[in-house]
C-alpha cells in the first residue's frame, strides 16, 4: 500500500524532481564547496562586522578602550580607598605627560590618564562621551586645551584626523554635533562594515601580527606600551643633539601654524559638551593647558596667545596653566615629556588639584 | 597607479573619452585590476547576465561577452579600446582573405600586411620612444644636429597588454597561413578571442585553434567549473595580496636606491623581488583562468610552479607557459631550432631570448635580461651534453641533494636576471655593484622584515608539498564544505596581509 502511493506521488509533476538522477559525487561536492565559500566569506564579515561593534569592540578602537578598562579600574581604586578620582583627557601630551604611577601617594587623588594621539576638543568629547555610556562617574574631569591641535589651519589638526574607522554606532550623536560631514561619516562607516576584514585590515593585524606593519601603519603602539593608569611612556632621556634636532623640526612644522591661529568651532562645541555635562552630573572640571617649551611658547605671536588665552578663559570653568611649569630640560621635543619630565610635571599636578 | 590614470584621462582619442558613459566607467573601474572591488562588481553583472541568457542563444552570449570585454578595456582608456577592435576586426578580415586565396604569393602577401600592421602598432606604442631617444643619442655623439627633442618615456602612452594580444593575432595569421587552422567565420567570436577580458590585458597569450573552439561549444551552467574558478581565483588573489603586495614593501625601496641599502638589504630585495614577480604575474594568470572558469572558458596554464625547476630550461618549461611555448612554435622553430648545429642551435635560442627580452619592453635592462636567460640556457645545454660522459656526476646531481642544490642555482641564476627586469639601467648596474661590493654599507633592511622570512619559508613549504603531491591528495579527499571554508579563510588572510597600498601588476605594462 505505501509502495503504492509513493509510485502514485511521484507522478505529480512537483514532485517529478525525485524522478531525477542523482548528481555525480564530483558536483555535489563542488556545489557544497561554492556554498561553503560564499557562506564562510560572508559569515566572517558579518562576525566582524558585528563583533567589532559590540562584544569585541577593542579591536575597532583599542586606544579608547585599552584606557577606558584602566580608567574604570583607577575609579574602584579610588572608591575603594575613598579617594578622589579624576579623569584626565587630552592628547599625546596628556597621554606622556600625566604619570601617576611613579609619584602617587595614598592620600593623592587617583588619576585615570584618557590621553589619546591626536586628541583636542573633539576626540575627548567622544572619549568623555563613551566613558559616561560606560557607566563611570569620575569625581574631577580635567581637559586639554592646546592650540595647535585645534588649529583649523594646522594640517595636524583633529578635523582631519578623525578616522571614521574607530567610531562605533554608538557614537551616532556625537557624529552628528561634531563631524564635519556626518552624512559623509555615515556612509564610510557603512562602507567599512561590509568589508571588514578589508577596510579595517591594519587594526586587525595590529592585534594579530604588528611586527609584520611597517611602524608607521602600527596601531598596537598607541597601547601595548600603556601602564596600568593610562600613561604612554616617552623617551627616558634625550641627549641635546636629539632635541636640537626635534625642535628645528617642531618649529618648522609650528612656527607658521602659530603664527595663523584660527580656533575650530568644534573642538570648542566639543569641550562646551563635556563642560555643561559634567556641570548637569555635578562633576568637577578643569581645562588645562600643557607645559610647553621655551622654543615653542615663542613661536605664538602675541595677538595668537591671547587670543588663546580668551578662548581659554570663555570656557567658564578653572583653568590650569601649566605652560612654564616645567624647564626645557624635561621636554623630548618641546611639547611631548620625557619619563623623568612625566614624573615631575605629575607631582606638581597632584599638587595643584589637591588644593 | 597615478600614472595609468593619467594616461587614461589624456586618451589618444579624445572623442572617445569624452562620452559620459565612459567617464563613468572610468570613475567605476579606473584600472583594469582585478583585486579590485570595481573589477568585482562589473565580473558579477556581467556573468549574472552571461548566465542568464538561454544557452540555445549561444552567439547572443558571445556577443555580450564581447560587448563586455571592450568596456572592461574602454573603462581605462576608451580611445584605445576602440583601436584595439578596429585592429581585431582588421585581422579577421585578412584571415578570411587569406583563408580564400589559393595562391601562396598571394597568402604570404596577406600574412605579411596582417604581421605589418600587428608589429606596427606595437612598434609605435611600445618602442616608438626607445629607438627615436637611441637614435637621437647617436646622432648627438656623432655630432649630427638630431632635428626633435627627446621623448619623455614615461609620458607616452602604451596601451595595456598590447604585446599579449599583438602576438595572439600574429599566431592566429601564422596558423591560418599554414592552414593548421581555418579562418573563424563569425566576426563576435574572433573579436572575443582576442579581446576576451580576462585574458586581454596580461594574458595568458591563448591560440586561435584552443580559444575558437570553445567559442563555438554552447556551455551549461556547470559547479565543478565554478568551484574551479573560484579555487583559481582565490589562489592567485592571495598570490597577489599577500605575497606579491609584501615583497613589494621590501623590494620597492631598495631598487629605487639600491646606493642607501647594505649589500645584504640588497641581496634580501632580490630575494623578495623574485617572489613578487613570479606571485605578481602567476597570481593574475590564476585570476584570469579561473575569471575564465566561471563563463566556461579554459585558458592555458600559465605557470607550474617555475621555482623548483632544477635548471633554467626546466624553468622556462615552467614561466609563463603561454610565452616559451609561442616563442618555440613562432621562433625557434621557424629558425631551425635545434635541428641543425650545435652553433645554430645556440645562436638559435640566443636570438629566441633576446626577442622575449625585448617583448617585455623597450629598454637595453629587458634585452640584457633576455640575453642573460639565453646564455643560462646554451650553458645548461653544453653542462648536459658534457655531464652525459660523467655518469658519477650526473647520478649525484639526481640525488635529493644533489636536485636541491640544482635547485637553488637554477634560482639564485634566474634571481639575478630579475635585477636586469626594471626599465632603468643605471640603477640595475648600481644594484647589481651593491650586491657583489661585499660588506657594503648603507641601511639594513626595514625591521618589520621578519614577514619576509616567514613569507619565504611559506613559499617553499608550499612548493614543497605541491612537488610531492600532497597537497593534491589530501584536497581531494577533503568534504566540498571543507574546502570552501578553507578557500575562504585563504582570501581573508590574503586581505589582511595586503599592505596598504595597492601595487599595479607588473605584467600589465608589458
Amino acid at each position: 500500500m505505501t509502495l503504492t502511493i509513493t509510485a502514485v506521488l511521484k507522478q505529480l509533476p512537483l514532485l517529478r524532481r525525485w524522478r531525477r538522477p542523482a548528481p555525480p559525487r564530483r558536483v555535489v561536492r563542488a556545489k557544497r564547496m561554492v556554498i561553503g565559500f560564499f557562506g564562510t566569506l560572508l559569515a566572517i564579515n558579518l562576525v566582524m562586522s558585528i563583533g567589532m561593534d559590540t562584544w569585541a569592540r577593542r579591536l575597532r578602537d583599542a586606544e579608547y578602550f585599552e584606557h577606558e578598562r584602566r580608567a574604570i579600574a583607577r575609579h574602584a581604586i579610588a572608591r575603594g580607598s575613598q579617594r578622589e578620582s579624576v579623569v584626565v583627557f587630552g592628547s599625546s601630551r596628556i597621554a606622556m605627560g600625566i604619570r601617576p604611577l611613579a609619584v602617587e601617594t595614598d592620600s593623592d587623588p587617583v588619576i585615570a590618564n584618557m590621553g589619546l594621539i591626536g586628541s583636542g576638543g573633539m576626540l575627548q568629547s567622544l572619549a568623555f562621551d563613551r566613558l559616561m555610556q560606560s557607566g563611570l562617574r569620575p569625581d574631577r574631569v580635567v581637559i586639554e586645551f592646546w592650540p595647535p591641535m585645534n588649529n583649523r589651519v594646522f594640517r595636524y589638526s583633529e578635523i582631519y584626523r578623525t578616522d571614521p574607522h574607530r567610531l562605533l554606532p554608538t557614537d551616532e550623536a556625537w557624529i552628528r554635533d561634531l563631524m564635519p560631514n556626518p552624512e559623509e561619516t555615515f556612509r564610510l562607516m557603512r562602507e567599512i562594515r561590509r568589508t571588514p576584514i578589508w577596510c579595517d585590515r591594519l587594526r586587525l593585524m595590529s592585534h594579530v601580527l604588528p611586527s609584520w606593519l611597517p611602524f608607521e601603519k602600527r596601531f598596537d603602539v598607541y597601547w601595548t606600551p600603556l601602564d596600568v593608569a593610562g600613561w604612554l611612556p616617552g623617551q627616558v632621556v634625550v641627549d641635546d643633539s636629539r632635541r636640537a634636532e626635534a625642535i628645528a623640526g617642531s618649529e618648522k612644522e609650528f612656527r607658521p601654524n602659530l603664527a595663523q591661529f584660527e580656533m575650530e568651532p568644534k573642538a570648542i562645541v566639543g569641550m562646551m559638551r563635556i563642560i555643561n555635562r559634567c556641570r548637569a552630573e555635578g562633576i568637577a572640571i578643569e581645562v588645562i593647558w600643557m607645559p610647553e617649551g621655551s622654543h615653542l611658547r615663542s613661536f605664538y605671536t602675541e595677538a595668537v596667545r591671547q587670543e588663546c588665552e580668551r578662548l581659554m578663559h570663555c570656557l567658564g570653568v578653572p583653568v590650569i596653566d601649566a605652560r612654564t611649569w616645567l624647564p626645557d630640560t624635561a621636554f623630548a621635543d618641546d611639547f611631548h615629556l620625557t619619563q623623568s619630565g612625566a614624573s615631575a610635571f605629575t607631582r606638581q599636578f597632584l599638587d595643584h588639584i589637591a588644593k | 597607479m597615478d600614472a595609468m590614470t593619467v594616461f587614461a584621462s589624456t586618451a589618444a582619442a579624445p572623442w572617445a573619452s569624452d562620452w559620459a558613459w565612459f567617464r563613468t566607467l572610468h570613475a567605476w573601474m579606473p584600472e583594469p585590476f582585478f583585486q579590485t572591488s570595481g573589477f568585482l562588481a562589473f565580473c558579477v553583472s556581467v556573468l549574472g547576465i552571461y548566465w542568464l541568457i538561454p544557452r540555445r542563444r549561444n552567439n547572443l552570449r558571445v556577443a555580450w561577452l564581447v560587448f563586455a570585454s571592450v568596456q572592461f578595456y574602454a573603462a581605462w582608456n576608451a580611445g584605445l579600446a576602440f583601436l584595439v577592435t578596429a585592429t581585431t576586426v582588421i585581422d579577421f578580415l585578412l584571415a578570411r582573405l587569406m583563408d580564400r586565396l589559393t595562391q601562396r604569393r598571394l597568402r604570404q602577401l596577406v600574412l605579411f600586411a596582417s604581421i605589418a600592421m600587428n608589429l606596427g602598432i606595437l612598434a609605435y606604442f611600445k618602442y616608438r620612444g626607445f629607438f627615436l631617444n637611441e637614435l637621437h643619442e647617436l646622432l648627438h655623439r656623432a655630432g649630427v644636429p638630431p632635428g626633435y627633442d627627446k621623448l619623455d618615456l614615461a609620458s607616452l602612452l602604451v596601451p595595456f597588454g598590447i604585446s599579449f594580444y599583438t602576438f595572439e593575432a600574429i599566431s592566429y595569421a601564422v596558423d591560418v597561413y599554414r592552414r593548421t587552422i581555418p579562418a573563424e567565420r563569425r566576426l563576435d567570436r574572433f573579436l572575443l578571442f582576442i579581446l576576451f577580458f580576462p585574458h586581454l590585458v596580461a594574458g595568458p597569450i591563448v591560440r586561435g585553434g584552443d580559444f575558437l573552439r570553445q567559442a563555438r561549444r554552447v556551455k551549461r551552467w556547470n559547479w565543478l567549473r565554478v568551484q574551479i574558478g573560484l579555487q583559481y581565483f582565490a589562489l592567485g588573489l592571495f598570490k597577489k595580496l599577500a605575497i606579491a603586495d609584501r615583497m613589494a614593501v621590501f623590494s620597492d625601496p631598495v631598487f629605487a636606491n639600491p646606493d642607501g641599502f647594505s649589500s645584504n638589504a640588497c641581496w634580501l630585495a632580490v630575494l623578495a623581488y623574485s617572489l613578487r614577480i613570479y606571485c605578481d604575474f602567476s597570481g593574475y594568470s590564476d585570476m584570469a583562468v579561473g575569471v575564465a572558469h566561471l563563463f566556461g572558458f579554459k585558458l592555458a596554464r600559465n605557470f607550474d610552479m617555475p621555482y623548483s625547476a632544477v635548471n633554467v630550461s626546466e624553468f622556462w618549461r615552467r614561466w609563463h607557459i603561454s610565452l616559451s611555448t609561442w616563442l618555440r612554435d613562432y621562433v625557434f622553430i621557424p629558425l631551425g631550432g635545434s635541428r641543425g648545429s650545435e652553433f645554430a642551435t645556440c645562436r638559435n635560442l640566443l636570438i629566441v631570448m633576446a626577442v622575449g627580452g625585448l617583448w617585455h619592453g623597450a629598454q637595453w635592462t629587458y634585452l640584457v635580461w633576455g640575453l642573460w636567460h639565453g646564455l643560462l640556457l646554451v650553458a645548461h645545454r653544453q653542462f648536459r651534453s658534457m655531464i652525459t660522459s660523467l655518469p658519477v656526476v650526473d647520478a649525484i646531481l639526481q640525488t635529493w641533494l644533489g636536485t636541491v642544490m640544482r635547485i637553488l642555482i637554477t634560482f639564485i641564476a634566474v634571481s639575478l636576471g630579475w635585477v636586469m627586469f626594471r626599465p632603468d639601467w643605471p640603477l640595475a648596474t648600481a644594484m647589481l655593484a651593491k650586491m657583489f661590493h661585499i660588506g657594503g654599507v648603507g641601511l639594513p633592511l626595514m625591521p618589520h622584515h621578519r614577514s619576509l622570512w616567514w613569507t619565504v619559508v611559506f613559499v617553499i613549504a608550499v612548493h614543497a608539498l605541491m612537488r610531492l603531491w600532497a597537497t593534491r591528495r589530501t584536497g581531494e579527499s577533503l568534504p566540498g564544505a571543507v574546502v570552501g571554508v578553507a578557500i575562504a579563510i585563504l582570501v581573508c588572510v590574503a586581505h589582511l596581509f595586503a599592505p596598504i597600498t595597492n601595487s599595479p601588476f607588473i605584467y600589465f605594462t608589458f
